[in-house]
């Protein structure tokens, strides 16, 4: 049973004539990990955002469940069933690392008392010391505000993760790391894991592979494990 | 609660931006606070005029009707009963009423009698006037009747002009007091009757007053009294009261009465108009109140009000564009937030609550700063306003411009109300109807300011305005 759905999907952006993705279908289920991969400028941020509720497709639909995240709350969606580490980070960068992680956890209804423990906990996990999560967002390296990002993805334990180039400005060691999370996510805890991304060990890692071009979506292989 | 300690934090985090909308809400409020204490000393004060002096009614000649021969014909003067009955009205606050009679007491002797009198006398009594009538025959005046219908307001008692050196003051009718010297002159203590008579020289009208008391006139004390004629001497001036003037037989025939009117409020002129006219008056006079001398001083009271009303207006619309301007150049730096806000999923509402709290929380400490030094500044700048509007209304009294203005008839005056003090303590206090005001003015600037912000979240999907951004 597939968690997420895409059935015809396609997109334009407002103002602009040519769709960027075009009649994209695919399914995607509960514990696997997905590497999407494709040129720069084929459309894997623009369709991470359709998934992420950013927007709604024009035609087509795409499916949570069964329903269709068109009529459903999307507001809901994003801020519990969906963690999004997001191309250019996205986070409040005249706030401390925490504070984004709490913040993103007061959004989303996280019931526990001890969100700062947790959130120091969480961003040890990626690889940001107690004295680099009390620092303003502004003043982290791109490495660092891109662990920032994966911890608040995961902070509130969401169902599907998906992530854009989350690797992108990492070193190996914690590109491997930051990949053993996300695969254990997805093995251990039943989470649906979409990445998008150029590196090869990335994609090996995945356990299917889509590529997109032209507007259009189709499975490649399946990772080498 | 997370969205208000998340709005105080932002405010914190954006300190540049957030202290310059401070300062100029701060600036706002505290213009507004002292503008509507402005307003409401001012007003206080004009208030005070209006029950002073506004009300006063001048009942006089018209003198563009008198200069027509119609006019001159039928013109006539006001009787002492006329007055006494305009009186009787609902819409006055208050009355005041002097008479003056004329006497010449048969077996009373006055100050500075001299032959002179009688030669004048013997010259005007029974001559034929220029319409061939007759004047009557007289004997020469010796003296004055002059009665007030309240004589605490009597401004020569009040003010130590006159003093009561024995007995008292007249309280009931017939009663009456008379000067030292007129008593040792005619030899009258305490207690003594008089008789005084009117100056018609057959079957002369007679009437007996009971001396209560002997008075003292300062005015009197370093002129040469010999000089004097009986009537230019004050020591002549029987006093006594309205009450018993009006019921002694001559008042009839030679009573001259002085009287003032006051509106309880200057709005109903017309409708006493309207009385006067039903009771007679014609329209050879007219009436009205002293609106010169009201404009005079409160003209420049109305006048700051007017400038601190635009200057208020002014500031409010400056203040405004200022806001809005600084907000909507923010919200090219807000609209990011508000992108990674929505993202993480926090509703419309919320993001437009967090918006506008941060302004609120921003708008209230401005408030309590602005209101503070506001109401410090209240009373300096109440006081130093009613200190100018003193000085403007001593300046007035001296030119003669307000009062006494308003008095009817020809008897000389008595009292005058410019005498009645002035008023020079004024305490202020912000009225809860004024905070309230400040109050709402602050709240619908934090609305305008982030106006800006929370149009911006209600409008888009978060994927454009991240978008715009990245
Ligand atoms: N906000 C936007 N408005 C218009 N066109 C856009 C916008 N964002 C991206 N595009 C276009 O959509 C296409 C896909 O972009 P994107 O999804 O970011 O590609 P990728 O992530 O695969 O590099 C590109 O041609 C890009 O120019
Ligand atoms: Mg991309």
């Amino acid at each position: 049973m597939s968690v997420l759905t895409l059935n015809n999907v396609s997109y334009k952006y407002e103002g602009t004539k040519k769709n960027v993705l075009t009649g994209i279908s695919a399914a995607f289920e509960a514990s696997k990990v997905y590497a999407i991969i494709g040129k720069s400028g084929s459309g894997k941020s623009t369709l991470l955002s359709l998934i992420a509720g950013l927007d709604v497709c024009e035609k087509g639909e795409i499916l949570l469940g069964g329903s269709d995240l068109k009529k459903i709350d999307r507001d809901a969606y994003r801020a519990k069933s969906i963690g999004v580490i997001f191309q250019s980070f996205n986070l409040i960068t005249n706030a401390t690392a925490l504070e984004n992680i709490v913040l993103s956890m007061n959004i989303s209804g996280v019931k526990e008392k001890n969100k700062q423990a947790i959130a120091y906990t969480l961003l040890e996990k990626v690889g940001i010391d107690r004295e680099t999560a009390d620092r303003k967002v502004l003043k982290l390296s791109g490495g660092e505000q891109q662990r920032v990002g994966i911890a608040r993805a995961l902070a509130h334990n969401p169902d599907i993760i998906i992530a854009d180039e989350p690797t992108a400005n990492l070193d190996t060691d914690t590109q491997n790391a930051i990949l053993g999370i996300l695969t254990e996510l997805a093995h251990k805890e039943n989470k649906c894991v979409i990445i998008v991304t150029h590196s090869k060990e990335v994609s090996s890692a995945a356990d299917e592979i889509w590529g997109i071009q032209k507007g259009k979506i189709q499975f490649v292989g399946n990772g080498n494990k | 609660m997370y969205i208000f300690t998340n709005a105080v934090k932002n405010i914190v985090r954006n300190k540049g931006r957030n202290s310059l909308m401070a300062i100029i809400v701060f600036a706002i409020i505290l213009t507004t606070a002292v503008s509507i204490i402005i307003n409401t000393t001012t007003s206080a004060i004009i208030t005070d005029y209006k029950s002073r002096f506004g009300a006063e009614v001048s009942i006089g000649a018209d003198f563009e009707k008198l200069q027509t021969e119609e006019g001159v014909r039928n013109y006539k003067e006001l009787t002492p009963q006329q007055q006494i009955a305009f009186g009787e009205s609902d819409l006055l606050q208050s009355t005041n009423f002097s008479a003056k009679i004329d006497i010449s007491p048969r077996n009373l002797s006055s100050l500075g009698e001299s032959e002179m009198d009688n030669l004048i006398n013997d010259f005007l009594s029974g001559a034929t006037r220029a319409d061939g009538t007759k004047n009557p025959e007289t004997v020469p005046i010796k003296g004055q009747i002059i009665a007030t219908d309240n004589p605490e307001a009597n401004s020569d008692f009040k003010s130590g002009t006159r003093k009561i050196t024995s007995g008292e003051m007249y309280k009931n009718l017939n009663e009456c007091i008379v000067s030292e010297q007129y008593a040792s002159l005619n030899n009258i203590s305490v207690g003594d009757t008089i008789e005084v008579d009117s100056y018609y020289k057959n079957e002369p009208m007679t009437h007996s007053l009971t001396v209560t008391g002997i008075y003292m006139d300062n005015t009197m004390l370093g002129s040469n009294l010999d000089e004097l004629s009986p009537m230019e001497n004050r020591n002549n001036e029987i006093l006594t009261s309205f009450e018993t003037v009006v019921g002694m037989e001559m008042f009839d025939e030679y009573g001259k009465v002085s009287a003032q009117y006051f509106l309880k409020d200057p709005t109903l002129l017309p409708a006493f108009e309207k009385e006067l006219r039903e009771k007679g008056l014609t329209d050879y006079y007219e009436v009205t109140t002293d609106e010169a001398g009201y404009k005079k001083i409160v003209g420049p009271v109305e006048g700051l009000a007017k400038v601190t009303n635009t200057f208020l207006i002014v500031v409010l619309i400056l203040g405004a564009l200022i806001l809005i301007l600084l907000s909507t150049l923010a919200i090219r730096e807000r609209k990011y937030e508000i992108g990674v806000l929505r993202a993480m999923g926090m509703t419309k509402g919320k993001v437009a609550f967090g918006l506008l709290t941060e302004m609120l929380v921003i708008t209230g400490v401005c408030l309590c700063l602005g209101l503070s030094v506001g109401i410090a500044a209240s009373q300096p700048v109440a006081d130093s306003l009613l200190a100018n509007q003193i000085e403007l209304a001593q300046d007035s009294n001296t030119d003669g411009g307000v009062p006494a203005s308003g008095r009817t008839g020809v008897g000389e005056a008595v009292f005058t109300s410019s005498n009645e003090k002035p008023l020079s303590e004024l305490q202020v206090n912000l009225s809860l109807e004024a905070i309230f005001q400040i109050i709402l003015i602050a709240f619908s600037l934090a609305g305008i300011a982030s106006a800006a912000g929370i149009l911006h979240t209600t409008k888009y999907e978060p994927i454009k305005i991240l978008m715009e951004r990245n």
